[in-house]
């Protein structure tokens, strides 16, 4: 119902629908109006509208009724392009999610026969039909359908590409779902929607396709179409040219109408301004002063919806068009920034007040060179002439923060550099006119922590050397200790505390309270697992190697672990440590070169895929991103009962255990029947593990549970997985790559490094005693201990 | 150097793409009933049964399926197409002759649907929702529901018949012999109205896939770093979306040459032009396959020619493509 309401608030939408209605009632009326056959001698020959009442719309150079060839000519047309779209969209959709599915030789195969087809033009090919097969009706639309698949194909492989490996999709293969049910049950309703909206795109084709052949009087010579009236017409056009203008204007009016159709449809799909996170309340940010003094770094501290990049953004009037400023003053240098004219502003921008962003990756244009994009800010504000020239500032600029070879560095294109790198470029290029004020927006939100700690220095000496302001956007505390000279904390759009970073130590509003509360602090909190408790998993010697375009990259190399019944091991590990390849091995969605991993005594690698189904519910895994790994199609009770289904539980016993899990996850269990979409993040995750636990497992694989949330949600959930880990005796495999959270809820530590395991031990010896060198750097970069802060 | 090892390495795939393509049209046509020899016998008004074993027989199509297949691959190594019973010439030479018109109006076509498709598209973008968006997006949507073929007939009734301003037909005016520049700007007269007829559709597509494209890549981030720079509006188009908006444009030009190849089959029919799609329809209507085959053979290798082109042009846009390889 949501849905018809939203597709008639478009106008065109409406219009697009209305028309083809109307088409549709003169295909359906036809034989009413017109009982006699449409091609048969009406009249007169060359009879002009209006003329005659007996011909409304005159009749052709054969004296045949146009007006009831019009009306049988909307038959044809909705009759070929109906049947030919559904025929091409039946073969694309399988062929597609054949192809996307199942990768490899199957994908290479079809993609060369869909090649083909698209190598052919596609008119030609029908041709070539229509030579071998004749020109009848069947024939027609068959041949269309077949020329039509290979576009609606391609759409469903690429939806299929991006789904497969979408965490939803892994989850249900953990749960031992068979590949049909994860095409059709999984896959497909979430690939479906762009599919159906492409069909009016084949649809109109198809109705121009058959009227251009019937045009050429290649379709059915006994059937009264558009196209062939056109064709009849065109052989009087000098005289006569109304004969081919009404059928080419319904034409034109029912592609249209489809068009509008197709295009209403994707509108209430994918509604184009969907609201920003957090913009259920009517202010971004409300009633919010605040000063930023030279020669300090103030950092402005809030959970996700806070409001604080909506802040760091107002002050360079870089909002986006949907947000405005009610009110208020943004002084800079006496004059009001949300005042002055648009020229003053740019003239500002870059120069006075420079921004650094988030995500060094996006942010940097992908289709120019590094130096280039510096050097376009010397030339937008200018560089007095006679100075230093432009090139030789970019390379001390790149030198200034650091970079390795600033030649060649100035040379390369944003993808040829490490995350590290362009954000390190991208302050540079902030430096260019040596601002005032630099804004950093969670500029270290995307980076490693050893990365993050290098450009937390980084930022710190060159607002010493240059005594600029800086304003550090960040969620995360552990950085403000180690940077701020004054501190602000936000929520929902209000400032509630501020002072300098001794709030940290005693924090005044219970909401920092609880903030720097929920921290997890590095002191090992869970007992370790006796030592002769039995072993839950053990790897061995286990090696991967990832081969794509000629390049190999070792993800794992020989590691070997194990792990004890009750125990709590943590992964800890950067960015391509191959810690989520080592959990995506230990419940099989990825295959190991080499090596062995036994749940208790069963070696599961050499199972055959039918035996693995069996013993999958054994091990269970929980997703990082609780936004993906939840299939939105489906009601969350159906997503917690379907794997105890699946082994064999009645719908009333898997509904029993699902209330019973809510419970235990601590959520409502009248929440089963919503969708994800309804929930929070926390609570998704905690529907995630109610989901992984319903099977029974005796061992839960989290990968990087809760680095998608609050800090304050993230607390919960841990609290929540420890509470699970005691009441239900799990053994639990933790990744993580935040060694605060490690040492919070695992008894042991494993570090890895570049696929390989640098050392394993138990919590309190690795974090407080570290034996090997990058273990000690990862400890050493983690936010917040350099200050000694115990939050 | 790196771009043509991508380019050869794109080339090279191509030719089991082209293999397919003529293996499954060549046994397609053995299902047609009646063969060139029938065609021919019509075509003399009748014979008698040993004239056609005879010819059969010397056009080799006594042998089996695959014999003959065998035989057409052979040939087509040697670029020998055949011979054209109809128009009695090697097929070679009758496409040869064929060719020019019709790359001509597939040139003309694309570059008045690339320019004009790339200016519509980013003036809708620039100004979103407002009636210069509304008139272009409403006016991309009917170029796109017009039939080619009847907009070129109206076309010949106001332009040719009512205003007399430019020619209905032909590729040049046959009544007078020009030279130099004075048989260019004739041809360019009579290309024209075809140009507009076969382009329409395309500079609809191309018009809609810029604005897209436009409105995607200024959502981008790298956009408001450049706005954070101090950039006004122009420079930010100019200097950082528009050749990051052109990438899809580039693409879709590959995978709409065949399309377009396909389209000049009507549109010459309606103009009369001496081009390969008009070719196509009488060699369908006369039931001449073995010049149908060498149009197709050409026409694939038309389209793998535009890819080609299209992958060099997108690696020289896009410095990703090079260490991606």
């Amino acid at each position: 119902m949501a849905f018809v309401r939203a597709y008639f608030r478009s106008p065109p939408a409406v219009i697009g629908l209305f028309l083809l209605l109307c088409v549709i009632a003169m295909a359906v009326s036809a034989g009413w109006f017109f009982p006699r056959d449409p091609l048969a001698l009406a009249g007169r020959p060359l009879v002009w509208p209006f003329a005659n009442p007996r011909f409304p719309l005159g009749t052709d150079n054969s004296g045949r009724d146009i007006a009831a060839q019009i009306f049988y000519g909307a038959r044809i047309s909705l009759l070929i392009g109906g049947v030919a779209t559904v025929i091409a969209v039946i073969i694309g959709i399988v062929i597609g999610a054949v192809s996307g599915y199942y990768g490899g030789w199957v994908d290479n195969v079809l993609m060369r026969i869909t090649e083909a087809f698209q190598t052919l033009p596609n008119f030609l090919l029908l041709l070539v039909l229509v030579a071998v097969f004749g020109s009848n009706i069947t024939t027609v639309i068959i041949a269309i359908g077949i020329v039509s698949w290979p576009a609606p194909a391609r759409l469903t492989r690429a939806e299929f590409l991006s789904l497969r490996n979408r965490e939803f999709v892994q989850a249900g293969r953990t749960l031992g779902l068979k590949d049909m049910k994860l095409i059709f049950g999984e896959i497909l309703p979430n690939a479906l929607p762009p599919v159906i909206v492409y069909a009016s795109v084949v649809m109109a084709v198809s109705i121009l396709l058959e009227s251009a052949l019937a045009f050429l009087g290649l379709s059915d010579p006994d059937i009264a179409s558009w196209g062939k009236l056109i064709s009849d017409g065109r052989k009087v056009l000098r005289t006569d040219w109304y004969v081919a203008l009404l059928p080419g204007i319904m034409i034109l009016v029912t592609v249209l109408s489809v068009s509008l159709l197709g295009q209403g449809i994707n509108d209430t799909l994918n509604p184009r301004l969907a609201r920003p996170a957090g913009a259920d309340r009517n202010f971004a940010v409300r009633d919010l002063s605040l000063d930023l003094q030279r020669d300090e770094i103030l950092c402005v501290v809030g959970e996700s919806g806070s409001g604080k990049s909506v802040t760091a953004s107002t002050i360079l009037r870089l909002l986006p068009p949907q947000l405005t400023v009610t009110n208020g003053e943004i002084l800079y240098d006496d004059r009001d920034l949300l005042k002055i004219s648009a020229a003053s502003m740019r003239a500002i921008r870059g120069a006075r007040i420079a921004m650094i962003f988030q995500d060094p990756a996006s942010a940097l244009n992908p289709l120019q060179r590094i130096g280039a994009q510096i050097a376009e800010t010397f030339r937008v504000h200018g560089v007095p002439s006679g100075t230093t020239p432009v090139a030789r500032r970019v390379i001390d600029l790149l030198e200034q923060v650091q970079l390795p070879r600033p030649q060649e560095i100035a040379q390369a294109y944003p993808h040829e550099l490490s995350g590290g790198q362009r954000q390190r470029a991208m302050i540079a290029m902030a430096l260019a006119m040596e601002p005032d004020v630099l804004i950093a927006d969670e500029p270290t939100t995307a980076l490693d922590v050893t990365t993050q700690a290098q450009i937390l220095s980084l930022i710190r000496d060159l607002q010493k050397r240059t005594r600029m302001a800086v304003m550090f956007i960040t969620h995360d505390l552990g950085v403000v200790a180690d940077i701020a000279s004054r501190i602000v904390v936000m929520r929902h759009g209000s400032i509630v505390e501020r002072g300098g970073p001794e709030i940290l130590d005693r924090p005044q509003h219970p909401y920092t309270r609880n903030l720097v509360a929920a921290v997890p602090s590095m002191t090992p909190a869970a007992a370790p697992v006796p030592a002769d408790a039995p072993v839950a998993v053990s790897i061995e010697g286990l090696s991967k190697t990832y081969r794509r375009r000629g390049r190999r990259t070792a993800a794992l190399q020989d590691v070997s672990l194990s792990v004890r019944r009750g125990s709590t091991l943590g992964i800890v590990g950067e960015s391509g440590s191959g810690k989520s390849t080592l959990a995506r091995c230990l419940v099989r969605l990825l295959a190991p070169d080499s090596g062995a991993i036994r749940l208790g005594d069963l070696e599961i690698l050499g199972l055959s895929r039918r035996h693995w189904r069996r013993e999958v519910a054994r091990i269970q895994m929980v997703f990082q991103d609780p936004f993906t790994s939840l299939n939105p199609r489906r009601r969350v009770g159906d997503l917690v009962t379907q794997g105890p289904i699946l082994r064999g539980l009645s719908r009333a016993e898997a509904d029993a255990r699902a209330r019973s899990l809510f419970d235990l996850v601590g959520l409502d269990p009248s929440a089963a029947d919503r969708f994800p979409h309804e929930f929070s993040g926390g609570q998704r995750q905690r529907i995630a593990l109610a989901r992984a636990l319903a099977l029974e497992p005796e061992v839960l694989v989290a990968d990087e549970p809760v680095s998608a949330l609050d800090v304050s949600v993230q607390a919960q959930v841990l609290k929540l997985l420890a509470d699970l880990k005691q009441r239900l005796g799990l053994t639990i495999v933790f990744i993580t790559h935040d060694l605060r959270v490690a040492a919070q809820i695992c008894d042991r530590v494993a570090i890895m490094q570049g696929g390989r395991l640098v050392e394993e031990g138990p919590t309190a010896d690795v974090l407080f005693a570290p034996r090997q060198a990058y273990s000690k750097a990862l400890l050493a970069a983690v936010p917040g201990r350099a200050t000694g802060n115990s939050a | 150097m790196h771009i043509l090892r991508l380019a050869g390495r794109r080339l090279a795939a191509s030719i089991p793409t082209l293999i397919l393509i003529l293996v499954g049209v060549f046994l397609l046509l053995q299902l047609a009933p009646g063969d060139t020899v029938d065609a021919m016998m019509a075509q003399m008004g009748g014979g008698d049964a040993r004239t056609a074993e005879d010819l059969r027989r010397f056009y080799g199509l006594d042998l089996s399926v695959t014999a003959q297949l065998g035989n057409y691959l052979w040939r087509l190594i040697r670029f020998d197409l055949g011979f054209s019973a109809i128009y009695g010439k090697p097929v070679a030479q009758v496409i040869a002759e064929r060719l020019p018109a019709t790359i001509l109006l597939m040139t003309a076509s694309l570059s008045f649907a690339f320019f004009f498709g790339i200016v519509f598209g980013v003036i809708a973008a620039r100004g979103v929702n407002r009636w210069p968006d509304t008139l272009i997006s409403t006016l991309g949507l009917i170029f796109y529901a017009t039939p080619s073929f009847w907009f070129g007939l109206m076309a010949i009734v106001v332009f040719s018949i009512y205003l007399q301003w430019l020619p209905a037909g032909g590729l040049s005016d046959i009544t007078q012999v020009k030279e130099g520049i004075w048989l260019v700007l004739d041809t360019a007269r009579h290309l024209v109205l075809p140009t507009l007829t076969l382009g329409l559709i395309f500079l609809a597509i191309y018009l809609r896939i810029m604005r897209a494209s436009m409105l995607e890549v200024l959502t981008l981030d790298f956009v408001r770093t450049a706005r954070a720079k101090g950039l006004d509006e122009t420079r930010v188009v100019v200097r950082h979306v528009l050749r990051n908006a052109l990438l899809p444009m580039v693409t879709l030009i590959g995978l709409q040459a065949g399309t377009m190849l396909g389209g000049s089959v009507v549109v010459e029919s309606v103009f009369s032009l001496p081009g390969l799609g008009r070719l196509a329809y009488e060699s369908v209507v006369q039931r001449d396959l073995n010049t149908l085959l060498g149009i197709i053979f050409v026409s694939a290798l038309l389209v793998i020619a535009v890819n080609f082109v299209v992958d060099l042009v997108y690696a020289r846009l896009d410095p990703r493509i090079k260490t991606e390889g």
